[in-house]
């Protein structure tokens, strides 16, 4: 008799620490601890020689949107990040000191040595994740890789320095990464590179002339079999074209630097707002997703405990109350989230609104300028070919120009 | 070596191109061409940026809000001491009503003034209510009616008119 008794104590007392456990688990459930990173960004402590400095495209971004509609991915905001998150990132890069030129790129340059790339993974000014690729003009791969950060809320104050943007760690890691590459080059590499990158703009420019000095290797990589001499005189025109296509560059990068500028606030006032929402959602989702299952865990076990004593009767109808207020608790919050994920939406479209037009603006602007230098450097490609063939008495087929 | 012998051939067998100028001058001219387009540009977006004198356009209308808080502001002050004074205090409140009278009709006149200087800016050939303006269009007139120096002004109509389609 006394060991049924026992038996059944115990049994109440296993009921008791599985009620005990889901109380205690629930409390706990909201607490999250996030680690923030803090990346310097390394700088050149002297001005490097020009032939150490390789200038620098960064192509407007892949906003990557979606085909389908996406609750937490805006268009128009993705459109800007594509073009904001390029600028800051050519800032950052003039700002280490390690740099020629730096640009932001509408399409693809022969004329500049270094290309870069970036895909937007995620943005909700919580998260950031951005693919970038960097390959130089002979063709050799940097880096091909994610680069993200959890950003802390420190990173929006007003206090902070200003030219700081909130997402400046992935910006920092991409430029740190870039010069400690760079650093592996010798300085005739360097300078090599920016050759390669000279005569591959000879060759889109006068093709049949300059192709035959480069060749490619096994692994697609461009190498010049021969340089074209200090006084080729074409060479010195070719020189002349690409000194233009860096003040196209310019210009279109000061509209970019406007587009920058008049987006900088609302993007990071939307950011900021995102970021706040995105975690209490995130918190609640969590919450209420263990609630949830907590509340059935505890529900299935009351029904399947045993034990027929009174404590335990007690215990286990303790538990299927417990459970089943867990369960509702549980989709209160999952509703509560819902909530948020609706004013998320809302400041999305927004901001959203609010940079349709300026995008729209941005885009005439590029058509406009890089359809005019087109038409002056296709111009500029047949009176080439015609100096050339009057000054060498060399024929160029047709082909070769278009 | 292709390309490195240039001048020997240069001058002799040089061909010609539309109005008698070899291709080694039109290709120079089309150069110094682009380049006056790029400085064009250059000036436009200058002009654009100051007359949004760096600020967003949220800025800029806090800026005019607050702007317009300080005019009202005193007027605001001054009619609440008005109802607190008294016999010859009142007499004086005429005279400066008077005066304030005074200021706003020169007011009138430095605004009637400013929109006289707007129109001599604008040459006869550009609609003065910018019937048909883009955003772009819009910024290049105000940097063109801001702009002192009657040179770049006209270089600024020049791309007006290029921007509108309008033959001088």
């Amino acid at each position: 008799m006394k060991i049924i008794e026992i038996r059944q104590s115990l049994l109440a007392l296993k009921n008791f620490s599985i009620v005990f456990f889901f109380i205690f688990s629930l409390s706990v459930v909201d607490a999250k601890t996030i680690q923030y990173e803090k990346v310097g960004l390394d700088r050149a402590q002297i001005e490097l020689p020009s032939e150490e400095l390789l200038d620098i495209g960064i192509l407007l971004f892949d906003p990557n949107i979606p085909e389908e509609e996406d609750d937490f991915i805006f268009p128009e905001i993705r459109k800007a990040e594509a073009r904001y998150m390029p600028f800051h990132l050519k800032k950052t890069l003039q700002d280490t000191g390690f740099w020629g030129g730096v640009w932001v790129l509408p399409e693809i340059s022969e004329a500049i040595d270094l290309i870069v790339t970036g895909r937007i993974e995620v943005s909700d000014g919580l998260d950031i994740s951005i693919r970038v690729g960097v390959w130089d003009i002979t063709g050799k791969e940097w880096v091909n890789k994610v680069y993200s950060s959890t950003i802390a809320q420190s990173s929006y104050s007003k206090r902070r320095d200003l030219t700081q943007d909130p997402y400046q760690n992935v910006y920092n890691k991409i430029a740190n990464d870039l010069v400690k590459i760079k650093q592996q080059f010798e300085t005739e590499e360097l300078e090599r590179i920016s050759e390669i990158g000279d005569i591959r703009f000879a060759a889109e420019l006068i093709p049949n002339v300059y192709n035959e000095y480069l060749v490619k290797d096994k692994k697609n990589i461009y190498q010049a079999q021969r340089l074209p001499d200090d006084d080729d005189a074409i060479m010195q025109r070719v020189y002349n074209i690409q000194e233009r296509e860096f003040l196209l560059l310019d210009t279109l990068n000061e509209y970019y630097a406007q587009l920058y500028e008049n987006i900088s606030q609302p993007y990071e006032d939307w950011r900021k707002l995102s970021r706040e929402d995105m975690i209490t959602y995130q918190e609640l989702k969590k919450s209420a997703r263990t609630r949830q299952l907590l509340g059935a865990a505890a529900l299935l076990g009351a029904i399947a405990s045993d034990g027929d004593s009174r404590a335990s009767s007690t215990m286990r109808q303790m538990a299927i109350y417990g459970g089943m207020e867990a369960m509702r608790s549980g989709f209160g919050k999952a509703s509560e989230a819902k909530i948020y994920k609706e004013s998320m939406k809302e400041l999305g479209t927004a901001f959203d609104s609010q940079a349709e037009p300026l995008i729209i603006e941005l885009e005439g602007q590029t058509i406009r300028l890089t359809g005019n230098a087109q038409e002056k450097f296709l111009e500029w490609r047949k009176l080439l070919k015609q100096i050339y063939i009057d000054e060498t008495g060399f024929q160029i087929s047709d082909s070769s120009v278009q | 070596m292709q390309g490195t012998n240039s001048d020997s051939g240069a001058s002799g067998t040089s061909s010609e191109i539309g109005s008698g100028q070899s291709a080694s001058s039109v290709f120079d001219e089309s150069l110094g061409d682009f380049d006056k387009e790029m400085q064009g540009e250059r000036v436009i977006i200058a002009a654009a940026n100051q007359s949004l004198g760096g600020m967003t356009a949220q800025e800029s209308a806090d800026a005019g809000a607050i702007q317009q808080g300080g005019l009202d502001g005193p007027l605001d002050m001054e009619s609440g001491q008005s109802s607190e004074m008294t016999g010859s205090k009142a007499e004086g409140q005429n005279q400066d009503e008077d005066s304030s009278e005074n200021q706003m009709d020169e007011t009138t006149d430095s605004t009637s003034g400013d929109q006289d200087e707007i129109k001599e800016r604008i040459p006869e050939d550009i609609p003065m209510d910018g019937t048909g303006e883009d955003v772009i269009a819009r910024q290049i007139r105000e940097a063109a009616v801001q702009e002192d120096d009657p040179m770049i002004r006209a270089a600024l109509w020049d791309e007006y008119r290029k921007h509108m389609g309008i033959k001088k």
